[in-house]
């Protein structure tokens, strides 16, 4: 038993290293990144729908969620990636896109709650001021709401990211090309030729790569927000003059803000 | 026609009070914003918080609304631009009832400026962008013109200098007068105030109120919720005491701070002064 060879086997890491780095990880990212976009941009319509007052919106939208969130992954994939093609829905030949649509659905599940606790979390007053000035629900949603709550919820979507991430290392279930393996499968493929686990933890090795800067970047967006939100709590209670450093500390925020669009 | 005696009354009061008024506010004959509470109850729940209020308001004339903390007064202005639906009774302003399910409440309320306690402004936008926005994407004006009337009406509260700043870098005091510019950069008819002093520091308190009086005087209807005694003695026109959900009594400052006819009133006064 060499816990080292077994394990941290140089010459399989370094064999393997080349197809993880120019396939794997692109792959990856791309399912994940494909299935991040495609969640979010339903996950705001389920959010929205879920807290509608029409019970036609709000209770297919809460089944859908409830749905998606309740099963595990790797049965949703095998129902979702292949029932897809075999309902009807053959636009691609490869099942590589079934596999992020997959995910995508998956995460749009999680996504939608997430939108949803960040739009109730704002004040009523923010809608009420805006329905005030005139603004239809729709416009209000638009313009005042909606881009505060994705402001709020940054760092709960990079959470997810990171969860989409790891989900991703499922989809090769669905039978992928060699060229369109990603990082798991990679590693699983060759440490079942070598019967050495080395692959795996090259493997392993890539995913933390990613994923652990990551959460730094949620701690990072959480402390900020933060900030941010006792800076404008201690402007609406008109407390004296900020110290130089709280302002300092806001005008960077306002950069950034303003970069960041 | 049961607001025809109201009227006259109402007038009478007003020549008396405030002649000034009449010559700065553009065009009388056209003036809106006479606002009619007809019959109006409001249930939360079990709770009755508005147990029957018939209120007129005529263009031109600033209500205070007076009374302790849970009286129903800030309910009875939300009922004027229908962030509050009433249980029975119904809401006319210029001959519309606001209340009908059929109106279009959207173009009703771009008409009503609205100021609140907690200022609301928007957090994510500058203070421009927050007086222009409604502007620009309510009532349809180009964005140039929206930025235009915004600045103007920001310099109006002597915050111009101020337009490219956010919300929350500016004092509570200046937050209110930016809500104050956003609710007039729509031009409205009609200006409601829920108690948009209380959330603020005392000496921050005098700078809205000076908007306030400046906007009474150029003409404005106005209604406004407060906690301000000497405010309401100063500028209103008309003072309206709300105890338990219900008018108790109204009438100008003098008769109400002055010769107050109910134990309630008299009672909520000795708190207050």
């Amino acid at each position: 038993m060499n816990i080292i060879d077994s394990f941290f086997n140089w010459d399989q890491i370094a064999a393997i290293l080349p197809d993880l780095i120019l396939i794997g990880l692109p792959n990856t990212l791309i399912l994940a990144a494909g299935a991040m976009v495609l969640g979010s941009l339903l996950g705001i319509f389920v959010a929205l729908a879920s807290m509608s007052r029409r019970a036609w919106l709000r209770i297919p939208a809460r089944l859908y969620v409830d749905l998606l969130r309740g099963l595990p992954v790797i049965l949703t994939i095998f129902l979702l990636g292949q029932g897809l093609p075999l309902m009807g829905v053959r636009i691609f030949d490869s099942s590589y896109p079934y596999g992020i649509i997959t995910l995508g659905l998956i995460a749009s599940a999680y996504i939608a709650e997430i939108f949803r606790s960040g739009i109730q979390a704002l004040p009523p007053g923010q809608q009420e001021a805006a329905r005030a000035l005139g603004m239809s629900h729709g416009l209000a949603m638009r313009l005042v709401i909606i881009p505060q709550g994705v402001r709020n919820v940054l760092p709960a979507l990079t959470n997810q990211f990171i969860a989409t991430i790891k989900d991703s290392s499922l989809v090769y279930l669905l039978g992928f090309t060699v060229a369109e393996r990603e990082l798991y499968r990679i590693g699983q493929d060759a440490a079942q030729q070598t019967g050495n686990l080395s692959p795996l933890v090259a493997a392993g090795i890539m995913y933390l790569i990613i994923t652990i800067p990551l959460t730094y970047v949620v701690n990072w967006m959480d402390r900020r927000f933060k900030t941010g939100a006792r800076l404008a709590a201690a402007g609406e209670q008109d407390t004296p003059p900020l110290t130089t450093t709280q302002t300092v500390a806001a005008q960077k925020a306002e950069e950034l803000r303003g970069a960041r669009r | 026609m049961s607001e025809g005696a109201q009227v006259a009354t109402r007038n009478g009061e007003q020549e008396a009070e405030a002649p000034e008024m009449q010559t700065t506010t553009p065009e009388p004959g056209t003036r809106a914003g006479r606002v009619m509470v007809r019959g109006v109850r409001k249930h939360f729940g079990p709770v009755e918080v508005l147990k029957g209020i018939d209120l007129t308001i005529e263009p031109g004339e600033v209500v205070c609304i007076i009374g302790p903390s849970g009286s129903g007064k800030s309910t009875l202005l939300r009922l004027m631009n229908r962030l509050e639906e009433p249980t029975a009774g119904e809401v006319i302003i210029d001959d519309q009832v606001i209340t009908s399910p059929k109106t279009d409440i959207n173009a009703v309320r771009s008409r009503l400026g609205m100021v609140f306690q907690n200022f609301n402004l928007f957090p994510h936008m500058s203070v421009l962008e927050n007086v222009a926005v409604a502007v620009h994407k309510v009532k349809k004006r180009s964005r140039p013109e929206a930025q235009r009337i915004a600045l103007e009406r920001l310099a109006d509260v002597g915050l111009a200098e101020k337009a490219h700043r956010r919300p929350a870098q500016l004092s509570g005091g200046q937050q209110q007068r930016v809500a104050i510019a956003r609710a007039l950069a729509m031009d409205p008819e009609l200006m409601l105030f829920d108690e948009v002093t209380s959330a603020l520091d005392p000496e921050l308190v005098k700078g809205v109120l000076d908007v306030m009086s400046r906007l009474a005087k150029g003409g404005m209807t106005m209604v406004v919720v407060t906690h301000e005694m000497g405010f309401a003695r100063r500028v209103a026109d008309r003072v309206v005491f709300m105890d338990g959900g219900a008018i108790v009594e109204q009438g100008t400052p003098d008769d109400i701070f002055d010769r107050p006819q109910s134990e309630r009133l008299r009672q909520f006064l000795s708190q207050v002064l």
